[in-house]
Order: C-alpha cells, then sequence, then structure tokens
C-alpha cells in the first residue's frame, strides 16, 4: 500500500476510534481552548487589578507546560485501550502490527490543535513558537512513554499512571520545590538553549518509541500461550 | 485451499503445537479439543498473529486482511459507535471499497439478524448481540477463508440455530475453521474434524470416521458389569437401576453394543481408549 493511501487509511480508522469513545474525544479541544485560556484571562484580569506585568506571561508558560503534554496524549490512551486491552483486539493486528504510525498522526493532529492557539500567545509574546516547539518535544515524550509502558506491561494503567506522574511532579516541583530535581526546567527555552535543554527530552523520547515499538511488534504475540 | 505443514509453535519451554499438517479444501472444519489443546494457538497461527518456526502455511487465495474473516473468542464493540459504524471501520479494515460498505453491511446484518438495531450504540447491546456483531465483521467482504473461535458462547438457541445455518451456507464458498468445545455445533455443521490434544493432531476425518474410533467400545452396563478402568460418560435410571454408558476398550460379551457417536469418539481419541 502506497504512504497515502496508508494515511487515508490510518485517518478513516482513527475516525472511528475517536467517534468510538464519545464526548470524551472533546476533552482535549476544550481544555486547550476552554481551560487554558480561562486560566489566562483570569491571570490577565489579576495582573490588571495588581499591575504585575509578567503574571500573564507566568501563567501562559507555566500552565501550557502543566496540562499540554498531558491533552496531546488523552486521544493515545484511549487509542492505546483499543490496541492493548479490548477483548477482541487481536482483530486490529491481522491487518499490520505496528500502531506507532496513528498514534503519531494523532500527536500532529493535536500540534495542528494547538497552532490557532499559539498564534494567539504570540501576538502577545513573541518568543512563544520556542514555547510552542518545546510543547512539541514535550508531547512527543509523553507519547513515547505511554507506548512504552503500555505495550511492555500489556495494560493500559501504567501508561495512565506514567503521564500522571510526569504532571503532578512537575506541578508539585515548581510549586513547591520540594526536591532539587526538576524533571522539567518550566523556563523559557530559547534558540541555542532550546537544543541544549531538550535534547535529552527528544533522545530519550526516540529510545522509547524503540522499545515501545519493538514490544508492539511482539505483542499479538504475548496474548498467547496454552489455550 | 490452503494446506499447513509442520505448524509448530513454542512459548518459553512449553511447546504448544507440535508438527500439525493439513489440507483444507472449501466446507466446514471443526476443531475439536481440551482446553489446553492448542485450538486458539493454531487458529493464531493461520491467521498469522503468531510466527511459526518450522511451519509452513499456504493458501491459494489472496493472502492478507481482505482474505480472511476471524471471530476471536472473546468479542468487544466500541461503546460509541453504533452497530452499522461498528462493521463500517471493519469493512475498512479489511480494505473493502467504500462505495461497497453500506450493502455489505445489510447484508450481513440481515444474516446476523441485527438489522432492527444497526443505529444502535455499541454500549446499549447485550452480549449476546455483541457477539453477532462479531460474527457480522468475520462475513464482510465473502472472506474465502472464515475462523470461527468459540463462535456460540453467549448466543441464546434461536440465534444458534440461526448461526449454524448460515455456517452451513458458507461451506459453499469458504474455507470454515470452527474451534469448539460443544460437540453438538460440530455435529450440526462440520464436514470434517480435527481432534487436538496437547499440541498434537490426534484425529481426523469425517463425522463417520470419528464417530468409527469408537466402534465396539460403547456400552451400557449395569453396576455389577461395569469396572474401575471403564470410562463413564454418563448415568441413567432405568426401572431403579443405575444404567452406565462407558467407553472400555476391553471386551464385554455379556452387554450390548452401543452405536458410538462423534462425542465417543473425541473420548476414545483423548484418552488412546
Amino acid at each position: 500500500m502506497c504512504v497515502a493511501g496508508y494515511l487515508r487509511k490510518c485517518i478513516r480508522g482513527l475516525w472511528f476510534q475517536l467517534k468510538g469513545i464519545s464526548v470524551f474525544a472533546l476533552v482535549p479541544i476544550l481544555g486547550l481552548y476552554g481551560l487554558l485560556p480561562l486560566m489566562n484571562y483570569l491571570a490577565y484580569r489579576f495582573q490588571d487589578v495588581s499591575g504585575m506585568s509578567n503574571m500573564l506571561y507566568d501563567n501562559i508558560l507555566r500552565m501550557s507546560q502543566y496540562f499540554i503534554p498531558l491533552l496531546s496524549v488523552w486521544w493515545i490512551l484511549f487509542v492505546l485501550e483499543h490496541y492493548v486491552e479490548e477483548p477482541s483486539h487481536e482483530l486490529l493486528y491481522l491487518d499490520y502490527r505496528l500502531k506507532l504510525g496513528e498514534l503519531l498522526l494523532l500527536y500532529v493532529g493535536f500540534l495542528m490543535l494547538m497552532v490557532p492557539l499559539f498564534v494567539v500567545y504570540t501576538r502577545i509574546f513573541p518568543t512563544f513558537w520556542w514555547l510552542f516547539l518545546k510543547l512539541a518535544v514535550l508531547n512527543l515524550f509523553y507519547l513515547a512513554s505511554a507506548y512504552c509502558a503500555a505495550y511492555i506491561s500489556g495494560k493500559l494503567l501504567p501508561a495512565i499512571l506514567l503521564v500522571l506522574f510526569y504532571t503532578l511532579y512537575v506541578i508539585a516541583e515548581s510549586a513547591t520545590g520540594f526536591t532539587e530535581h526538576h524533571l522539567l526546567p518550566l523556563g523559557e527555552m530559547i534558540g541555542p538553549e532550546f537544543l541544549e535543554g531538550m535534547i535529552a527530552y527528544i533522545l530519550l523520547a526516540l529510545v522509547l518509541l524503540i522499545i515501545g515499538g519493538i514490544a508492539n511488534y511482539l505483542y499479538p504475540e504475548r496474548g498467547g500461550g496454552p489455550d | 485451499m490452503m494446506t499447513i505443514e509442520n505448524l509448530s509453535k513454542k512459548f518459553g519451554k512449553k511447546q504448544v503445537l507440535q508438527e500439525v499438517s493439513y489440507s483444507f479444501t472449501t466446507g466446514v472444519y471443526g476443531l475439536l479439543g481440551p482446553n489446553g489443546a492448542g485450538k486458539t494457538t493454531l487458529l493464531r497461527c493461520i491467521l498469522k498473529l503468531y510466527h511459526t518456526k518450522p511451519g509452513t502455511i499456504r493458501m491459494e487465495e489472496p493472502e492478507g486482511t481482505a482474505a480472511i474473516g476471524y471471530l476471536p473468542q472473546k468479542s468487544g464493540v466500541f461503546p460509541g459507535l453504533t452497530v452499522e459504524e461498528q462493521l463500517m471501520y471493519f469493512a475498512d479494515v479489511k480494505k473493502m471499497p467504500k462505495q461497497d460498505w453500506e450493502e455489505e453491511v445489510t447484508r450481513v446484518l440481515e444474516l446476523v439478524n441485527l438489522s432492527e438495531v444497526r443505529k444502535v450504540k455499541g454500549r446499549k447491546l447485550s452480549g449476546g448481540m455483541i457477539r453477532r456483531v462479531g460474527i457480522a465483521q468475520a462475513l464482510l467482504n465473502h472472506p474465502p477463508l472464515i475462523i470461527f473461535d468459540e463462535p456460540t458462547t453467549g448466543l441464546d438457541p434461536e440465534e444458534r440455530m440461526r448461526f449454524k445455518h448460515i455456517v452451513r451456507e458458507l461451506r459453499k464458498e469458504s474455507i470454515v475453521l470452527l474451534s469448539t468445545h460443544i460437540v453438538e455445533d460440530v455435529e450440526a455443521v462440520c464436514d470434517e474434524i480435527l481432534i487436538l490434544n496437547q499440541g498434537r493432531l490426534l484425529a481426523h476425518g469425517s463425522q463417520e470416521d470419528i464417530s468409527r474410533i469408537a466402534a465396539g467400545k460403547v456400552y451400557e452396563l449395569t453396576e455389577e458389569q461395569k469396572q474401575p478402568e471403564d470410562y463413564v460418560e454418563k448415568e441413567t435410571e432405568v426401572d431403579g437401576t443405575t444404567i452406565y454408558r462407558v467407553l472400555t476398550g476391553r471386551a464385554v460379551p455379556e452387554a450390548a453394543e452401543v452405536r458410538a457417536n462423534i462425542e465417543d469418539g473425541y473420548i476414545c481419541a483423548l484418552r488412546d481408549i
């Protein structure tokens, strides 16, 4: 099958799968265009009252890094559930084994969903395109972690717990500084600093994708054994 | 036609399939065997879900998803999709042209008697309906090879009869493999029977061939006539006397021989009676 045909097929399949989860499919959209702007707006109103001009900047920087990676992996977790835990999931491996292509399509789809929001953000703070790139790397890291955890464990729960752990740790660390170990430095990274700061996440994401890919390929045999 | 040669499969140190060879032509084949016999493993090897080494599987028909219908042991549906949408999803998986989806989905829904619920969402379906959706998706696109793994689980008697009728129709144009514990299902529809145990093909043949394995070994005995080594299939009370239907390799001249059936042949093959 040619690449275009493969992509068309993946997109159609994902359409059915996301439709299959009903209203839960809307959570990332509501998060990006409901929850985040609401928090930004409240910060802006507070800034207006208090006169602290960097309140909005700080709010966008923090809230987007707290929540956007988690929202980015929402659809991916539901789709992984179909591939890993659904009673008749074997049917989904008759066509082709590796499901990473579909997950990457969801990743790209979510990035495209983020674009209008960041068009607005960069009108206010022009350097936030670097934040967009940083989030693109973090979203990939979350995807890779969920993919690897789901296929290695054969269950969705470890994947959910892992991405929740990242999010809660980052929020707790930045709010309280309770350890000196930053899972994710929340500051803005511009120019060469971006690559220095994010190269570890890029490499780790690639390693997790490779390990997850191997576990994915072998997954149909995992359910086997004396029947 | 499909030929499997020396199919073997190991999980860890456990040899689950051992050098299974067979040739299949159009018709219905029953896979009988106890739990752990290797039935589902054999089916998954044929589906290429499992890599097999050594062993080969050759099909004369075009290979790939479009050529296979498969109903796994356990069925599931997407809770938010209607019955129609579930089947369209699988029509897409089977690489059917989009313009054919509507007609083909209508056809299979009529076969499994789910036309009236085609717009009902998956979360509102009963267990039996979910199973029938599974059967329907296996029938999409008239596949030349159809594999049913414990297909009648969860079906009421009327739907089991309907399923058997569907399978009888399929024998004309497809190879149908039916894995089941229920001998009655095999008796109703299968042209040939394969008996598996501990990964080996113990016996195969027509229904008469399998019954013949137990020829001369089935008796109805009283308590006094029965021996400890006899395999008791069932007990019945006749005029206050317990009569045992047994399978035994010894000659029992004082008792009348009973006509053997498929279940007798199956048990004789398993227990080497």
